[in-house]
């Protein structure tokens, strides 16, 4: 059953206005995402100036660092191979863009298994710690909620990629036209994740 | 088709009918699965909590209760349909902005990409809570009539307050952002949607269950913190502090989300022509908050996580005995506090002086010193944090800097006030409601801004910190302030909201007895914090008796006249629905050149814009903008 009643409908923007959307949203939003880091790396810098009971760093809390590196290998290695691929897709490759896409899809995926991995094989647990245990806890897990987040963004852009290929964009208004600001505002979010990895890694597993 | 103009088309379209539109997602679903998803991860977090946690402060089922508060956020978006389009995204659907834009009342139970609706749902919402939390602040007065508990136990007071004052605190930084903000940003940018629609509904939907689950706060045995959270309480409270994280953690997400949209489509969407120079002062305000939104609420979210870590894992992020800090959620915590008392003033001060010259008929003096005293207020906002760690035991040679830095921040604040009174000077000023309740924000903010000074001075913070002065302060600059400016705010725009006119003469009424009840409420207590009642009990010295019950009747008649406000929506828009001029108030801003209510796509033809919004009375003004070949309502005339 229907009413019929008069709907308007807007003529398609051009990409290049959703293109700016992305661009500058991303730049916030990794903004915000790093602020949010912020609190953890003060947080570190704060309990470790107190030491409360010189309980910050207990003698049994050690890092693995071999973990750390695996993680810190696989978040980079796949920002590293998704901007290898971001600029053959630029360059009008489309072949190594998909391919470089998924790789970087399964990296970041690998980043996360190696952090789960890494929490059944801990010296210390959450209650026992102490504050450096509880910043590593912290700061790892909320930084791998949010790198799931990255990697989602990148399988959409694979996924989208398959579904459209770049190449069959005839018109202004095609979707496909997208996936290139799309791609450059991901890589914006992903290079700040990359430092946040790095500043976790440095922080949590290097200093004493 | 029926016809077709270069860029909006219309068409006769089948809308579904109400079996079919109750068959998808909407809000009802939206509760069932929220309930379900409750159930749900309540169960698993029961199942595998205990694997989780051995020990801790509490010995309540925390891990439960946040699976459980998860799951039902889960829940709540599926049902309102905002997983749909992410799932798409996954298997390679093409990205869009908007849903289908439908007509009718169905729009307002669902998610809805226009971002009109939003900001009606938006409305509604905050003051629902609004009210809800006012209803708390009765109670509170009514208790506060005898100098020792009453009807309200001293652990339920607690609760009372606590929920009062995160309410209000959570629904009044959604208050102007998310009502007048989603609507105006906009309209006066000259733009047709928001940058991310999807995520401007969501922001909306997010804030609504916020409001609940800090309701649901009451059925979990209440918390004893107030709106903030100290540790090492928050450790240590019942179940019911859970319900404050959670729904505090959805309001700090959805803040940031506003910000990140509003600010998108400030840089992105304005239309052809407004430049910088020609922003609306309200959407410079939106602009200021935004930037503090994003920067100030992810933080506060950051705390709120490790709070649940503490509770659900036994970490020790905030536990002296195990290497934490329980002072760690005083920094972190007022980190954002603080700029959050600014999400709270900027908006105003955006909404009032945009008022001023509509009803001043002059233009509005000192633009670019206005909005360079909103950015100089959000800028030093970051670094005053710890003036309310002043009597917290940090460390003594910090106090200068904060004690400067916090009364540094007054010089920004009155380049505002010599704004407003530049654009007054010889004006012929025209009382409406909208304007008298705009004077009313400077009369109050006054006040509240002056007894800051002493606040910030670390010498009078000593005698007065913790106190009723406090509240005084805080009241006079929130309520006195923001609440004020939304009012007058909510009079000046609704028209244009919903196209119908509010009745002046109620309107006039509610604003005086709102005004004479306010100060009288809150101006007594200043004297009654420099007498020593402290905040957050229930009992007081008997010496103050008279005082409070004097303060309690003016609370009740500031209470009365909220309905007066209430009782003037439902009679000007429910009952007799008054259809209101397109530009009743004869404004030059963009906005008001559109019929009301406004189109579902704003705008036939994107503007162009040629000149700024503040040309009143100016012999050599030029039209606002350009629409094509439509007739303008303003006095501008045809552009």
């Amino acid at each position: 059953v229907s009413t019929g009643e008069t709907t308007l409908i807007a003529d398609p923007e051009d990409p290049s206005v959703l293109g700016a959307n992305l661009a500058v949203g991303a730049r916030l939003l990794a903004s915000a995402v790093a602020f949010l880091f912020m609190a953890f790396v003060f947080a570190f810098f704060y309990l470790r100036a107190l030491n409360t009971n010189h309980a910050f760093r207990p003698p049994h809390t050690n890092t693995p660092v071999g973990f750390g590196v695996a993680v810190l290998a696989c978040v980079l290695g796949s920002i590293a191979v998704f901007e290898v691929a971001r600029r053959a897709f630029g360059d009008g490759r489309e072949g190594p863009w998909r391919l470089g896409v998924l790789a970087a899809w399964l990296l970041g995926l690998a980043a996360v298994v190696v952090q789960v991995v890494e929490y059944f094989n801990l010296s210390f647990g959450a209650m026992t710690g102490g504050g450096l245990g509880s910043v590593f806890l912290g700061f790892t897990a909320v930084f791998g909620v949010f790198w799931l987040g990255a990697v989602y963004w990148i399988e959409t852009m694979w996924a989208q990629s398959l579904r459209q290929p770049a190449s069959a964009a005839g018109d202004v208004h095609a979707p496909s036209r997208l996936l290139r600001p799309d791609a450059d505002s991901c890589s914006v979010f992903l290079y700040v994740m990359a430092v946040i990895e790095l500043f976790a890694f440095v922080l949590l597993y290097l200093v004493k | 088709v029926e016809s077709a103009s270069v860029s909006v088309r219309r068409i006769r379209r089948g809308t579904p009918s109400a079996a079919r539109q109750l068959l998808g997602s909407n809000v009802f679903w939206a509760v069932g699965l929220a309930i379900g998803g409750y159930a749900l991860g309540h169960w698993i977090g029961a199942r595998f909590g205990p694997h989780l946690r051995t020990q801790g402060e509490t010995d309540s089922d925390d891990v439960a209760i946040f699976m459980g508060l998860f799951f039902a956020t889960l829940g709540w978006v599926l049902g309102l349909g905002f997983l749909n389009y992410p799932l798409g995204r996954i298997i390679g659907r093409p990205p869009t902005l908007r849903e289908r834009e439908d007509h009718g009342p169905w729009r307002y139970f669902r998610l809805c990409t226009d971002h009109k609706v939003v900001a009606i749902q938006y409305l509604v919402a905050v003051l629902f809570f609004f009210f809800v939390a006012g209803l708390n602040a009765m109670f509170i007065r009514g208790e506060l009539t005898s100098d020792n508990a009453t009807f309200i136990q001293a652990g339920n007071y607690l609760t009372l307050v606590g929920l009062h004052g995160t309410m209000m605190l959570m629904m009044m930084s959604a208050g102007v952002l998310g009502p007048l903000g989603n609507y105006l940003v906009p309209l006066m940018i000259g733009s047709r949607r928001m940058a991310f629609p999807r995520i401007e509904s969501l922001t909306m939907w997010l804030t609504v269950l916020a409001g609940f689950v800090l309701l649901s706060a009451i059925l979990l045995g209440g918390f004893p913190t107030g709106w903030t959270g100290y540790a090492p309480l928050a450790d240590q409270a019942r179940a019911g502090i859970d319900a404050y994280i959670a729904s505090f953690a959805l309001i700090g997400i959805s803040l940031a989300l506003v910000g990140v949209n509003m600010i998108a489509t400030v840089m992105t969407m304005r239309a052809p022509g407004m430049t910088w120079n020609r922003l609306p002062i309200f959407v410079w305000g939106m602009v200021t908050t935004s930037i503090l939104a994003v920067l100030a609420a992810p933080v506060l979210l950051a705390a709120l996580i490790m709070v649940v870590f503490d509770r659900a894992m036994a970490t020790s992020f905030f536990v002296s005995s195990t290497g934490g800090s329980p002072f760690l959620w005083d920094e972190l915590f007022w980190f954002f506090g603080h700029p959050e008392v600014y999400i709270l003033a900027l908006p105003g001060f955006g909404i009032v002086l945009e008022i001023l010259p509509v009803f001043a008929r002059k233009p509005l003096w000192g633009y670019r010193l206005a909005v360079a005293s909103m950015f100089g207020v959000a800028l030093l906002s970051f670094m005053v944090w710890q003036h309310h760690l002043f009597m917290s035991g940090i460390n003594s040679n910090l106090r200068p800097f904060y004690m400067f830095s916090t009364e540094l921040i007054s010089i920004p604040t009155g380049l505002i006030f010599l704004n407003a009174m530049g654009t007054l000077w010889k004006a012929r000023i025209r009382f409406t409601v909208p304007m008298l309740f705009a004077l009313a924000f400077f009369f109050n903010f006054l006040i509240g801004g002056l007894s800051g000074v002493f606040l910030s001075d670390v010498t009078s913070d000593v005698v007065t910190h913790g106190s009723y002065f406090v509240m005084a302060h805080f009241h006079y600059t929130i309520m006195g302030g923001l609440v004020f400016a939304l009012m007058g705010g909510i009079y000046y725009w609704l028209p244009k909201m919903t196209g119908f006119k509010l009745n002046e003469k109620l309107g006039k009424i509610h604003f005086w007895t709102m005004f004479i009840f306010f100060n009288l409420t809150f101006f007594p207590l200043f004297a009654a914090g420099m007498l020593g009642m402290p905040r957050r009990v229930s009992s007081y010295n008997a010496d103050l008796h008279t005082l409070n019950v004097f303060v309690s009747i003016s609370a009740f008649c500031l209470g009365a006249s909220m309905l007066l406000f209430l009782g003037n929506l439902v009679w000007s828009i429910v009952l007799r629905r008054v259809p209101a001029e397109s530009n009743p108030w004869h404004a030059l801003s963009l906005e008001w050149q559109l019929p009301s209510p406004v189109p579902v796509y704003n705008f036939e033809r994107i503007p162009t814009i040629h000149a700024g919004p503040y040309g009143y009375g100016l012999p050599e003004r030029v039209p606002v903008a350009d629409f094509g070949t439509r007739v303008i309502a303003g006095e501008g005339g045809t552009a």
